[in-house]
C-alpha cells in the first residue's frame, strides 16, 4: 500500500554545525486514514518532526513525498515545493491541532472554523459563498459539541472547548491528514477523554488520517500504530497486524 | 477578500490605538492644507502686490538716474507691436520733513516721479489712486480695514489728470493752507505766488497715529543730485493718497509728475554744458517701464530687440558725441528680476514650507510604523496560524499592509475635510479668536493683509496627498514586510 506520506532521511539542525541536530534522519511512512501516534519523552524533535510532515518548517536534509488524492502532488517532495503550492496543501490537504489551541483571538468561534474555507474564497464566494461556509462551520461545530459557543470569543472559551473548536477548524476543509501536537496536552483528564473520544470518532466517520505527537502514553496506545522517538531517531514501532 | 476582513478586524480590534494613528494623520494632513493653502495665498498676494506695482519690463543704465533720450527711446519702444505703454520714471531716495504739532518729523522716503496717465498704461497705477471721496472715507473710518485695490474702480485717465492737475492741487491748497501757515508764515507770500508741485503719498503715510504727514499738507525733501553733486531741497503739496496693499510701499513711497521729480533732483536742466546733448532727448529718468501684451510669452523677446535694435542707436549717439560724460549702459530688465529678493523670499518660504510637508509626512509614516510593529508583534502568533492554515507570506503582507492603508487614507480624507473647511472659514475662526482674545494671529500692519490669505492649489491637494499616501506606505512596508517573513513554526510558539 503507498503511502499517503512518506518521509525519508529527514534531518532538521537548528544551529547547523553545531551538532546540534533535532531529527537524525529520520523516514516514516504515513497510510490513508490511519492514526499514527508519534511518542517520546519532551524534546526528543516529535513536535519538530510534525511541523515538517505539515510543510510548516523546512528540513536541513531529506524529503517528504506525497501519495494521496491530489494527483498532480504525488509522488512530490513537499518541501521543495514553492511557498504558494505548499500554502494551497496546508490549505486543502493538511489540517492542524495544538496544544495551545491557537485561535484567532479577534474571530468568533465559528469565524475561527471558517478560517480555511474564508481563505480560499474570492469575491463571488465571499458574497455568495459565506452563508455556507458559516452554516458547514455551525455543523461541524455542531459535530464536536460546542455549537451554543458559535459566536463566543476565544477568551471565553474553556480549554476543552477551545480544542474542540481547533479540532472542527482542522476539519472544515476536509483535509487529508490532520497533524496534531499534544492535542490533550493542557487539559484536564475528563476533557482529554472526550477530545480522544472526538478525533477517533471523526477518524471513523470521515476516514482522516490523524498524526498525533503526544507524550500521553494511554493517548498512543489507543493509536493504530505507534513510533517511538528518542533523541531525534525512532528506536521502536509498535504496529498491529491489521495495519500494513 | 479575507483580507480585508481580517485587517477590518485588526483594525478595530485595537480602535483605540488605530484611531490614534488616524488622528494623528488627521491631524499632519490638516496643519499641510491649512499651512501650505495660507503660504500659498501670502506668496501669490504678496507677488501680485509686487506685481502691481512694477511692469512687464523696464529699460533702465548702470549709473542711476542717467538714461538719457527717455523720450526718443520710449517712442522707439512703444513702436513695436507687443508693447502697449511705455512710461519713463524716475526713482531715487530722499529725506522727508514735515511741521506737526509737536515739532518736524523727519523719516525717509522713496521718491518716484511719473508721468501719470503714461504710468497708468504699465501698471496698476490708476487702481492704487484713492479718489477724494474714498481718501475722505479712509480718513473717517481708520480702524476699519481699507478696501483692497482691486475692489475699488481704478481711476479713469481723465481722474488721474486732474488729481495731478493745478485745478485740484489749488482747491486743496486753499482747504488747508491755514492749519499749514502757522507753521511757516513766512513762506505764505511764496506760496500764493507758487504752489509747491503736488505729490500723492502711500496710505500709511498719512493715517493712523504714526502718520507721517496730512492730506492737505506740504512736505519738505532733500535728495542728492548726481548732476550737481550736491543736496537738493524741495517742498511739495499732498494731494492725494494712493493704496497698493503692500505696506512697505504705502508707507514709505510718494509719486510725484516726473517734471517736478527731474526739476526737484536737477535731472533736466538744459543751461549745464555737460547735459547739452541730451537736451533734444529731454530729462535723464532712472528708466523706461514697459507694458507687454502677454509678459510670460514676450518678455525675452522684446527684451532681445530693445537691447540689440534699439539701445545700440542711442549708445553709438553716446559714443559719437564730442565730449561723452558719465557712464551710459542701458539694459532691459524684468519686473521679476528687479524683485527678485522679496521673490526669492517668497519662494524660499514656499521651500520650508515643503520641508514641513516632508517632515510631517515622515511623522505619519513613523507613526504608522510604530502601530503597525506593536500590531505585528502582538499579532506574531496570528500570523503564524494564518500561515499554518495555509496564507501565504504575500497574503499576511497584504493584511499589514491594508491596515496601514486604511489608517492613512481615513486620516487622509477626514484631514482633507478638515483642512479645506478650515481654509474655507480661516477669517471667521480667526474673527471669533479675535474677539474673545483680542489677540491678531495675522496682524494687517505686519503683513498688510486685512484678511488672511488663502490659496488652495490642487497642486498642493495632490502633493499633500501624494506625500501622505508614500509616508503611509514606507510606514506601512516594514512591518508589513517583517510580518510575511515570520516563520509559521517561530511566530505560532512566539510569547
Amino acid at each position: 500500500m503507498t503511502p499517503i506520506l512518506a518521509g525519508r532521511n529527514i534531518v532538521k539542525c537548528y544551529a547547523p554545525g553545531r551538532e546540534a541536530e533535532v531529527l537524525k534522519g529520520i523516514s516514516l511512512d504515513v497510510y490513508q486514514g490511519e492514526i499514527l501516534a508519534i511518542v517520546g519523552p519532551s524534546g526528543v524533535g516529535k513536535s519538530t518532526l510534525l511541523n515538517v510532515l505539515g510543510l510548516l518548517d523546512e528540513p536541513n536534509a531529506g524529503e517528504v513525498r506525497y501519495g494521496g488524492r491530489e494527483a498532480r502532488f504525488r509522488g512530490c517532495d513537499l518541501t521543495a515545493l514553492p511557498e504558494s503550492k505548499q500554502g494551497w496543501i496546508r490549505n486543502r490537504l493538511f489540517g492542524f491541532v495544538f496544544q495551545m489551541y491557537h485561535l484567532l483571538p479577534d474571530l468568533n468561534v465559528v469565524e475561527n472554523v471558517a478560517l480555511p474555507l474564508l481563505m480560499r474564497a474570492g469575491p463571488r464566494a465571499w458574497f455568495h459563498g459565506r452563508a455556507a461556509i458559516r452554516r458547514r462551520a455551525a455543523d461541524l461545530l455542531e459535530q464536536v459539541g460546542i455549537e451554543a459557543r458559535a459566536h463566543a470569543r476565544p477568551r471565553e472559551l474553556s480549554g476543552g472547548e477551545k480544542q474542540r473548536a481547533a479540532i472542527a477548524r482542522a476539519l472544515i476543509a476536509q483535509p487529508e491528514i490532520v497533524f496534531c501536537d499534544e492535542p490533550t496536552g493542557n487539559l484536564d483528564t475528563a476533557t482529554s477523554a472526550r477530545i480522544v473520544a472526538l478525533l477517533w470518532r471523526l477518524n471513523k466517520n470521515h476516514g482522516t488520517t490523524l498524526v498525533i505527537v503526544t507524550h500521553d502514553r494511554d493517548l498512543a496506545h489507543r493509536a493504530d500504530r505507534r513510533l517511538y522517538m528518542v533523541d531525534g531517531k525512532f528506536v521502536k514501532e509498535e504496529r498491529p497486524a491489521a495495519v500494513p | 477578500m479575507y483580507l480585508l476582513f481580517l485587517a477590518r478586524r485588526y483594525l478595530l480590534a485595537r480602535w483605540i490605538m488605530s484611531g490614534a494613528a488616524v488622528v494623528a494623520v488627521v491631524l499632519a494632513v490638516f496643519t499641510l492644507i491649512v499651512v501650505r493653502s495660507v503660504f500659498q495665498g501670502f506668496g501669490d498676494q504678496m507677488r501680485a502686490m509686487v506685481r502691481g506695482a512694477s511692469s512687464d519690463l523696464i529699460v533702465t543704465a548702470v549709473k542711476p538716474m542717467n538714461l538719457p533720450f527717455a523720450e526718443e527711446i520710449a517712442a522707439d519702444i512703444a513702436k513695436l507691436p507687443q508693447v502697449t505703454g511705455v512710461a519713463p520714471y524716475v526713482e531715487t531716495m530722499a529725506m522727508f520733513q514735515a511741521q506737526t504739532y509737536a515739532g518736524p518729523l523727519t523719516d525717509y522716503l522713496l521718491v518716484k516721479g511719473v508721468d501719470p496717465l503714461r504710468e497708468a498704461d504699465v501698471g496698476k497705477f490708476a487702481g492704487y489712486l484713492l479718489r477724494e471721496e474714498e481718501l475722505a472715507r479712509i480718513l473717517s473710518n481708520e480702524d476699519k480695514p481699507i478696501p483692497r485695490p482691486e475692489d475699488r474702480a481704478p481711476l479713469t485717465k481723465e481722474e488721474i489728470a486732474r488729481l495731478f492737475g493745478a485745478e485740484h492741487r489749488d482747491r486743496i491748497w486753499q482747504a488747508h493752507k491755514d492749519r499749514y501757515l502757522r507753521y511757516a508764515p513766512e513762506k505764505a507770500a511764496l506760496w500764493e505766488q507758487r504752489l509747491p508741485p503736488p505729490v500723492i503719498l502711500g496710505i500709511q503715510a498719512i493715517i493712523g497715529p504714526g502718520r507721517l504727514a496730512s492730506f492737505g499738507s506740504v512736505i519738505q525733501l532733500t535728495t542728492y543730485s548726481p548732476q550737481r553733486g550736491e543736496l537738493r531741497t524741495g517742498e511739495f503739496l499732498v494731494v492725494g493718497a494712493f493704496h497698493s496693499g503692500l505696506f512697505e510701499n504705502d508707507r514709505r513711497s510718494l509719486y510725484m509728475p516726473l517734471g517736478a521729480a527731474c526739476e526737484f533732483i536737477d535731472l533736466y536742466d538744459p543751461d549745464l554744458p555737460d547735459t547739452d546733448k541730451f537736451a533734444a532727448g529731454g530729462w535723464r529718468v532712472s528708466g523706461i517701464q514697459v507694458a507687454l501684451r502677454d509678459y510670460r510669452s514676450l518678455m525675452g523677446p522684446t527684451s532681445r530687440a530693445i537691447e540689440s535694435e534699439i539701445l545700440p542707436r542711442y549708445i553709438q549717439r553716446i559714443l559719437d558725441a564730442p565730449a561723452p560724460v558719465g557712464l551710459f549702459r542701458p539694459y532691459t530688465e524684468s519686473w521679476e528680476g528687479r524683485k527678485r529678493n522679496l521673490l526669492r523670499a517668497v519662494e524660499v518660504e514656499k521651500g520650508i514650507v515643503t520641508l514641513i510637508i516632508g517632515i510631517v509626512d515622515a511623522f505619519v509614516g513613523a507613526i504608522i510604523f510604530l502601530i503597525l510593529t506593536l500590531n505585528v508583534i502582538e499579532k506574531r502568533r496570528d500570523i503564524g496560524i494564518l500561515k499554518a492554515a495555509g496564507s501565504l507570506s504575500s497574503h499576511v503582507f497584504s493584511v499589514f499592509i491594508i491596515h496601514g492603508g486604511a489608517i492613512c487614507i481615513a486620516g487622509l480624507a477626514l484631514g482633507f475635510l478638515g483642512g479645506l473647511a478650515f481654509c474655507e472659514h480661516i477669517n471667521a475662526i480667526h474673527d471669533v479668536i479675535y474677539a474673545w482674545t483680542r489677540w491678531r494671529l495675522f496682524p494687517p500692519d505686519i503683513y498688510y493683509m486685512d484678511r488672511i490669505p488663502v490659496a488652495i492649489k490642487l497642486r498642493d491637494l495632490v502633493m499633500i496627498t501624494g506625500f501622505t499616501v508614500l509616508g503611509g506606505f514606507l510606514g506601512s512596508l516594514l512591518p508589513a514586510l517583517w510580518a510575511a517573513r515570520q516563520d509559521p513554526i517561530g511566530a505560532i510558539h512566539s510569547e
